[in-house]
């Protein structure tokens, strides 16, 4: 009787709420409430895109939503029959026989797993765990992880050399090359690399890696970019160089040929500087490669994948055939794969000059000269690898949890793998494929993840052109862990994710058609419920705060000055910057306006992760968390520290670099903190 | 039992009424697939003047791809003349050019392809001329105008909403445009000839259906180019064009991702002349041909991978074949955001380097800008070669560039305009269509725009903005 009763109420409340949203009152507040979240009229009224399909936790969540593999970089055994790949989101490796194309095994691993390197005689597997900070050792017949290396901050690309005794791991987050006895498994030694590197690869004759980076290298505010390829001596284990590729950044991956006079990297040429007012004419980005000459004083020549009126966004990895004739590039916002003749590339270094060299790294249509097919793929394509004998190339699409064979003769993918993720595409995994996907901007130009790598920011500042052409210059933001943050935009202007990125991002960011509402809809649950931050092992691995960030701590919440004097509930650091998010979420003047700004308030940003996310400031003249204060901040507008002595500054700058995720501070009651932190 | 029965009866009854309803009304429309073409008897018209094309006495008619030649339906009966077919994207209407007697203007009509019924959707005082769809409600036509100013008259182009109201211009320089199609990124692609200060080559332009970003899509040395393109979804572009010499007329194709350099033609060593293309597939386009020894010009099958001419699909002697569209849906193209602003009343207009030619550099040091009647002023560069302009909307101009002793270093340019708010870039002066800027910031945007025409008591540079290194 008790549960007929509750059926019956549960069914009149729903009835009603259908009622109510169909014809009464109900139904106008809600054209109201979603007219005013999405900032146009017509947006469809359907509760569930915006309440549903946004839930990050809880049982809806784990119902809506779908753990997928996503296959990220690959390696083959030395005798082909095995291909391993890593499933970043599945936090595993798998084994795939290749004669039969089936996943044979599957190895849990650490987590978001980014690179695999396989031993010689193929019984060892080496995988790097970027947010654990640790390689592992897995023996291949047993499965089993039979060692787990320590590394440095973020450990991606990998290389094994001297005869496999030496384990190079590139420390994608502290910016540093870790090197590693195998016999001993410790660490022999630290090389500082670019900002941000990630992938490394070993010359044929075994004495040189060179490791590319994503990053810009610090420079002049508003001057030109450039990032740094680091090359290694692996006799001496000492940088030997450090080239530098201008006008450059988002260089992924870097592979030799089989002669070992070329090393090619993949890169991104931004036109950041430039008002983005001609995207017609590749005023926004365009995509490319590096091909450096290894020899002494050798030339570094940068070539377009591009074609006019057709961009080849994001590339990441490359694969150059074991005859050295073809090199394959995995356009990972294009869904394809450029086909590059090397012989061709050879004979235009040959015959240009200098000055044509230089001018073609801005030029479209000198791809036709090299380019020789463009393969399209599933979603996403990453990671590539060559078969030993070269007849096929292996593509990890991410966002598709599928492997494509391409054969190297006919450039046709031959077959395609199935991994065996989740085969339906949830709505939060629709939306992050056209987060990566560049197809929704003019000539497919530029993803969401081209400025927005990983769902983080690409730490450079763009000249929209919104207004004018040389104001309101913005650094880009990131994007994770933004659902409760709102408003977006510098300029605090955006009341939600769906106005970010509905009508105006179509009129001045992607220049063509808006979303459709149900990609709208899919891109928004996507960036509320699908990135987090990666832990913040380099600053604080166990919650701990050092001795210095406990001291910074203090200055943070501060309410007197050193002199005794009473701060300004306004100008204090934790009022402005609260836990969780470490943001008031309201806009703020804090001294920053430049005569170029149109607005004099800015969105208080959120502070969570903020180590690794300069440059700092609306407009990103700051490159560094001191600049903010030491450089920019004269009058005590951006909180009181005028006063403070320089250990007292570091300190509060150890303790800024030390904020984890938003998560971690769920509980904290800040009239507490304040409390404790101000005793006598 | 009964009452089962009645119903059953009753809804067989109207289930038959559906299925016949449908099969009638499908059998008077044209089949997905029919080929629609402009008609015009031989008598009529004088193909090497055929373009801007406004067949007087032609109609649209309907034929089967596979059906006899000569067969077909004329869709157009109420009309004096009928020309330019253009198949919507769902494939339910024809928009065309009409005039109901011979004394009327040509205006822009809309066929409903269901049930054959017409109506009017432009009210013009000039005649219109070529005309398109726009992803959206809108259409795009061609109409002449003449500057009140300099008498020079031209042929803009216009874009309208479905119902006739909110007309605009979108183009505005002087220059006879005609509609040639709509890209799949958007952009109207334009069949452009200038005609002031002199008549130039006839070109294709591509810009955004509010009238931004016009730019050079494709130009050689031809004559004329006729016939609609067609871009399908390999990418490529078909259209037709004289050449000057021999004035003969092929079949050429150009490539979406490269079109300044990559024209095939298919058909120079085919004699005779072929007025239009549309490509069918990979393999079979139809074209309008006109045979050495016929006296007329027919709609035939064309093997693109043969080069060769196969059999006629339509070839009367009394009549000459154009503008054949295929009657089937279609992707629409994008529908591009509209970023002008009406009420203001200029453009911005950058050049990040004046000295950047596709030739290599140049050593001019200012620019002059040149209106329709006279000089709008020079302007100095920055020390990088950038200048910063706010141009008048909607109004013509030329540049060249100078040198100190104020000699024609480059140009004058092809004529630009901007839009009310659009802010519009190049990288150079005779620049190479593929190159992209390099990523500096120019020195003119740190300055406000020079206003054009230039005031000769003001500075010929922009003023001074304070640079944020410069303000703490």
């Amino acid at each position: 009787m008790m549960k007929k009763r509750k059926l019956f109420f549960l069914l009149l409340i729903i009835v009603v709420i259908v009622i109510g949203f169909s014809i009464g009152p109900a139904r106008k507040k809600a054209r109201q409430h979603v007219n005013y979240m999405t900032a146009v009229d017509d947006h469809p009224l359907n509760c569930l895109s915006c309440h549903l399909y946004t839930q990050r936790s809880g049982f809806l969540a784990k119902m809506i939503n779908a753990s997928y593999l996503s296959p990220y970089n690959l390696a083959v055994a030395p005798n082909g029959e095995k291909l391993f790949v890593v499933a970043q989101e599945g936090n595993a490796l798998l084994t795939i026989d290749t004669k039969t194309n089936r996943v044979v095994d599957k190895i849990a691993v650490g987590t978001q797993p980014h690179t695999v390197l396989i031993s010689k005689d193929g019984t060892r597997a080496f995988v790097s765990n970027e947010w654990d900070d640790t390689v592992y050792i897995i023996d291949l017949g047993t499965s089993e992880i039979t060692d787990t290396i320590k590394t440095g901050n973020g450990p991606a690309g990998m290389v094994l050399c001297n005869n496999e005794t030496t384990l190079y791991v590139v420390n994608s987050f502290s910016n540093e090359i870790s090197i590693f006895d195998l016999n001993t498994k410790k660490e022999r030694k630290r090389l500082v690399a670019g900002n941000n590197p990630v992938g490394a690869a070993l010359s044929p004759d075994g004495k040189q890696i060179y490791i590319s980076s994503r990053r810009i290298l610090p420079h002049k505010y508003r001057t030109p970019i450039s990032i740094e390829i680091t090359v290694i001596d692996t006799k001496t284990e000492r940088v030997t160089e450090r080239k530098i590729l201008n006008d450059a950044y988002l260089s992924e991956n870097v592979s030799f040929t089989p002669e070992g006079d070329l090393a090619i990297a993949t890169l991104i040429r931004p036109k950041n500087l430039i008002p983005s007012i001609q995207v017609e004419q590749g005023f926004m980005m365009t995509y490319g490669i590096a091909v450096m000459e290894t020899k002494k004083n050798g030339r570094i020549v940068q070539l377009l994948t591009d074609q006019p009126n057709s961009y080849c966004s994001d590339p990441f990895d490359i694969v150059i055939t074991p005859d050295g004739k073809k090199a394959f590039v995995s356009s990972s916002g294009a869904d394809i794969i450029t086909v590059i003749d090397l012989t061709k590339v050879r004979k235009l270094l040959a015959e240009s000059s200098s000055e044509q060299l230089k001018q073609y790294a801005n030029n479209l249509g000198v791809s036709s000269k090299y380019v020789i097919k463009r393969i399209s793929t599933g979603a996403n394509p990453k990671g590539m690898k060559a078969s030993p004998d070269g007849k096929y190339i292996y593509v990890a699409e991410r966002l598709n949890d599928k492997i494509s064979v391409i054969n190297t003769e006919t450039l046709d993918i031959e077959r395609t793998i199935d991994l065996g993720g989740p085969k339906r595409i949830t709505v939060a995994r629709k939306g992050r494929r056209l987060f990566n996907n560049a197809g929704h901007t003019f000539q497919k130009q530029y993803a969401c993840y081209t400025c927005h790598p990983d769902v983080g920011e690409d730490g450079l500042v763009y000249n929209m052109a919104g207004v004018g052409m040389g104001r309101n210059v913005t650094n880009t933001q990131t994007l994770r862990d933004i659902g409760d943050i709102a408003p977006y935009k510098w300029n605090g202007h955006n009341q939600s994710v769906y106005k970010q990125d509905g009508m105006r991002f179509s009129t001045f960011l992607t220049r063509t058609e808006p979303f459709a509402y149900d990609d709208l809809d899919a891109l928004v649950a996507y960036i509320i419920t699908g990135i987090k931050n990666p832990p913040n092992l380099r600053y604080n691995p166990t919650g701990k705060l050092t001795d210095a960030q406990e001291r910074g701590k203090k200055i943070f919440y501060r309410t007197h000055t050193n002199d005794g004097k009473e701060i300004p509930p306004h100008n204090r650091c934790y009022t402005c910057h609260p836990p969780p998010d470490f943001t008031n979420k309201r806009l703020e003047d804090v001294g920053s306006l430049a005569e170029t700004d149109d607005t004099i308030k800015f969105d208080t940003p959120q502070l969570n992760n903020l180590f690794n996310a300069g440059p700092y400031l609306h407009d990103g003249r700051a490159q560094t968390l001191e600049e903010i204060w030491t450089t920019y901040d004269h009058g005590d507008y951006h909180g009181v520290t005028s006063d403070m002595t320089k250990d007292q500054l570091n300190d509060m700058i150890e303790y800024l670099k030390s904020l984890r995720d938003a998560k971690f501070y769920e509980n904290v009651n800040v009239e507490e903190e304040v409390k404790k932190y101000n005793a006598k | 039992m009964k009452l089962k029965k009645q119903i059953v009866i009753i809804g067989l009854f109207v289930a038959a009424v559906f299925v016949g309803g449908y099969i009638t009304s499908c059998s008077n429309m044209p089949a997905n697939g029919t080929i629609v073409f402009t008609r015009v008897p031989v008598a009529n018209i004088d193909v090497e003047k055929a373009i801007p094309h406004l067949f007087k006495g032609a109609n649209l008619q309907a034929v089967n791809r596979m059906g006899k030649s000569g067969e077909g339906e004329n869709l157009t009966p109420g009309f004096y003349s009928a020309c330019s077919p253009q198949v919507s994207y769902d494939a339910k209407h024809i928009l065309f050019l009409g005039q109901k007697t011979e004394t009327d203007l040509w205006q822009v009509w809309e066929l409903n392809i269901k049930d054959k019924s017409t109506r009017q959707i432009t009210n013009c005082k000039m005649s219109c001329n070529s005309v398109c769809y726009l992803p959206g409600d809108r259409i795009a036509f061609s109409k002449k105008v003449t500057d009140k100013k300099t008498g020079i008259t031209s042929n803009a182009l216009f874009t309208i909403n479905m119902d006739g109201t909110k007309l605009q211009q979108i183009t505005f320089h002087p220059h006879n445009d005609f509609i040639s199609t709509v890209l799949k990124d958007g952009r109207i692609l334009i069949n452009s000839r200038q005609v002031y200060p002199k008549k130039g080559k006839v070109k294709y332009l591509a810009m955004r259906p509010n009238g931004t970003k016009a730019e050079l899509f494709y130009a050689d040395n031809s004559a004329a180019i006729y016939g609609q393109c067609v871009n399908e979804a390999n990418k490529l572009i078909y259209f037709t064009e004289q050449n000057p010499t021999t004035k003969k007329t092929d079949v050429a194709e150009v490539s979406y991702n490269r079109p300044l350099h990559s024209k095939i033609n298919y058909t120079e060593n085919i004699q005779g002349n072929f007025y239009w293309a549309l490509p069918l597939s990979a393999e079979k386009m139809i074209v309008s041909y006109q045979s050495p020894d016929s006296k007329n010009v027919g709609l035939w099958n064309f093997l693109q991978s043969e080069k060769k001419i196969s059999e006629p699909i339509y070839n009367d002697a009394k009549f000459d074949c154009f503008e054949p569209v295929c009657v089937k849906p279609f992707q629409r193209p994008k529908k591009l955001p509209n970023d002008i602003v009406m009420a203001q009343t200029s453009g911005l207009f950058l050049c990040t380097n004046i000295n950047f030619t596709e030739t290599g550099t140049t050593q001019a040091t200012k620019i002059e800008i040149l209106g329709l009647e006279k000089s709008l002023g020079t302007v100095d560069m920055e020390k990088d070669g950038s200048v910063f302009l706010s141009v008048v909307a909607d109004t013509p101009v030329r540049i060249q560039t100078l040198d100190n002793e104020n000699n024609v270093v480059s140009g004058p340019s092809e004529w630009i305009w901007v839009r009310p708010f659009e802010r519009r870039g190049c990288i150079g002066c005779h620049e190479n269509h593929e190159l992209v800027p390099q990523n500096i910031v120019p020195l003119a945007i740190n300055k406000s725009a020079v206003i054009i025409p230039v005031d000769s008591t003001n500075s010929k540079k922009g003023s001074e903005i304070t640079k944020v290194s410069e303000m703490k």
